[in-house]
């Protein structure tokens, strides 16, 4: 089911398992309170609010090579520009998904 | 051993940095944005500030050009870290920093910040121009650019407009302030940033606005306050922004002060010209009662009863005018007189002046309180001088008492006044319109001037029944 591995992963970006996993800990942790903001900002709306949240969301999972999240908040990011914000909520949807994915190879660990 | 800053407001970068750099022999400290990082060096002076360019409050840019002025940190190198390098010309070296190393995956970036260091370290280069380092390992990311193009163009309009634009950390601290608000407090932006508004402003506002920037914190209030002191005068606008990147409150400061003044001049010359309209008021009445004082004299001299009657009816006439400018001298509006008040005090004179035969004549007056303008409470005034002193002469004359009765009703656009008595009544005969007494030729020509009408009956009495367009 997962489409991740935490091995694979630290290894893409050449890190050992023991530094890669608190950084993904902390990713996840942070990505989850940054869509509960952008669901929030998305019934005012506010684009700035938004904007934000995908810049630091696409900056972090860049960081950690974890470029289908980085996809998707591109994405999110088009969305967000054109205001299509009901579009932005499906996306958000695919990224929390991914999340949970990532938590589950986090918990095996 | 080297000591480092990383000023960035994403966790799992400083979380990198701080593992990454302790690893290489540096030691660490971090924060999470601009006042942080400014509370900190304080007492602590890095050899190297790595800054991050998008971040809350005071922006990595602004945040760049404070700490290259801050002599304190002369010899420490800052490099820019930043994950829209790619997607912004930066020309580093003109806002103070030595390099810029663009975000990317962490392994890459490892070996762009150590090949940094390591030049920085080893052969003192410094403020040299070079391409940003790492771009490589970016893609640029047309959305993010557009993004920044529009920020800018809001900048841009935010540093022309003329009102004073100033945002705040929650604890009061300025993050932004534009060109106008400089302006005013006459100094430059790097030594505004992160100061405490309250030391910039007269310390007599503080306690207001404080209250104020607490109640908009706390969603108590929206509207706008004004902060004064003897010339000077804003109106302050506060917005309180809610973000997981950190709170801020935006000010829009208007300077009112110019139009406060002009308030004041067009104020004053309007109580000026109160004043005198009240003393023309105040002439005119007291020139109107030297008149009735001097028909006072006239009826005493006077032996014939017709003469004395015709004086005396004079008198009242002139009374009743003199009343309209004695209730407009002395109440606070000087267009408008309260006809219930006037009507009841003008029915209550004439009774005191004209009965003293030992009958009780008792007015029974239900005039709402309605503004009538000047135009209309003369004529008004007359008429019912004119009604009364009929009423008074001729209903009771076989009577010991008697009573006046005043209606007034509103019937969609007309009023309808009713003067009624319960004396002996007209004479069958009697017509207003061409009727041959003074008094009522007076009547008829008024309500019409008034664009009224009148009829008469006998109901217990003379019933008056007048019709006008309304009156307010």
């Amino acid at each position: 089911m997962a489409d991740y591995s935490l091995e694979k992963l630290a290894f893409e970006i050449e890190f050992d398992i023991e530094d890669y996993t608190p950084l993904l800990e902390l990713f996840v942790e942070t990505t989850y309170v940054n869509l509960t903001e952008i669901s929030s900002a998305i019934k005012i709306p506010d684009s700035e609010v938004i904007s934000s949240n995908i810049h630091n969301i696409k900056g972090a999972s860049l960081n950690l090579g974890l470029d289908k999240i980085t996809g998707i908040v591109e994405q999110m990011s088009k969305l967000n520009k054109t205001g299509f914000f009901t579009d932005i909520e499906a996306m958000m949807e695919e990224c929390k998904a991914e999340l949970k994915k990532l938590r589950n190879i986090l918990g095996k660990k | 051993m080297q000591k480092v800053l990383v000023v960035d407001n994403n966790p799992v970068v400083l979380k990198y940095m701080d593992s990454f750099l302790s690893k290489n022999g540096y030691s660490v400290k971090t924060a999470e944005n601009g006042l942080v990082a400014l509370d900190l060096i304080q007492d602590y002076t890095p050899d190297v500030i790595f800054v991050d360019l998008i971040m809350p409050y005071i922006k990595g840019e602004l945040l760049v050009s404070i700490l290259r002025e801050n002599k304190a940190l002369s010899n420490s190198s800052i490099i820019i870290l930043s994950g829209i390098a790619a997607e912004i010309e930066l020309d580093y070296i003109a806002i103070g920093a030595d390099a810029c190393i663009a975000k990317g995956p962490f392994n890459s970036m490892g070996k762009h910040i150590s090949f940094t260091l390591d030049k920085i370290r080893h052969n003192g280069e410094k403020r040299q121009y070079k391409p940003v380092v790492g771009l490589e390992d970016v893609f640029k990311r047309t959305m993010t650019e557009e993004l920044i193009i529009a920020k800018q163009h809001w900048e841009i309009i935010l540093e022309s407009i003329s009102d004073y634009i100033i945002e705040l950390s929650t604890d009061f601290r300025i993050v932004y302030i534009n060109n106008a608000a400089l302006g005013y407090l006459g100094n430059n932006k790097k030594n505004v940033i992160a100061s405490n508004i309250l030391t910039l402003i007269h310390t007599e506002w503080h306690e207001k606005l404080i209250l104020y920037l607490e109640q908009i914190k706390n969603n108590i209030t929206t509207k706008p306050i004004e902060l004064s002191k003897e010339k000077e005068c804003y109106l302050i606008t506060a917005k309180y922004l809610r973000s997981a990147n950190g709170d801020s409150i935006v000010l829009i400061i208007k300077d009112i002060s110019l139009q406060k003044q002009k308030e004041e001049s067009l104020n004053n010359t309007i109580n000026e010209r109160e004043m005198m309209i009240k003393e023309v008021y105040h002439r005119v009445k007291n020139n109107l009662a030297m008149v009735s004082s001097i028909i006072n004299l006239q009826i005493g001299e006077s032996e014939n009863e017709e003469v004395t009657d015709s004086l005396n009816d004079l008198r009242s006439r002139i009374d009743s005018i003199s009343m309209v400018h004695a209730k407009l001298f002395r109440g606070k509006d000087l267009n408008n007189i309260n006809l219930g008040e006037y009507i009841t005090d003008l029915v209550g004179n004439l009774i005191d002046s004209l009965v003293h035969d030992g009958r009780t004549i008792v007015p029974d007056i239900s005039v709402p309180v309605v503004d009538i303008d000047f135009d209309k409470a003369v004529p008004l005034g007359i008429i019912f001088t004119e009604l009364t002193t009929n009423a008074l002469k001729y209903a009771f004359k076989d009577q010991q008492t008697g009573m006046i009765t005043i209606t007034y009703s509103e019937r969609g656009e007309e009023v309808e006044i009713v003067f009624a008595d319960n004396g002996t009544g007209f004479p069958a005969d009697l017509s207003i319109n061409e009727a041959e007494s003074l008094g009522f030729s007076l009547v008829y020509s008024l309500v019409l001037q008034l664009n009224g009408s009148i009829s008469i009956e006998n109901n217990n009495g003379a019933v008056f029944k007048i019709i006008l367009p309304s009156l307010t």
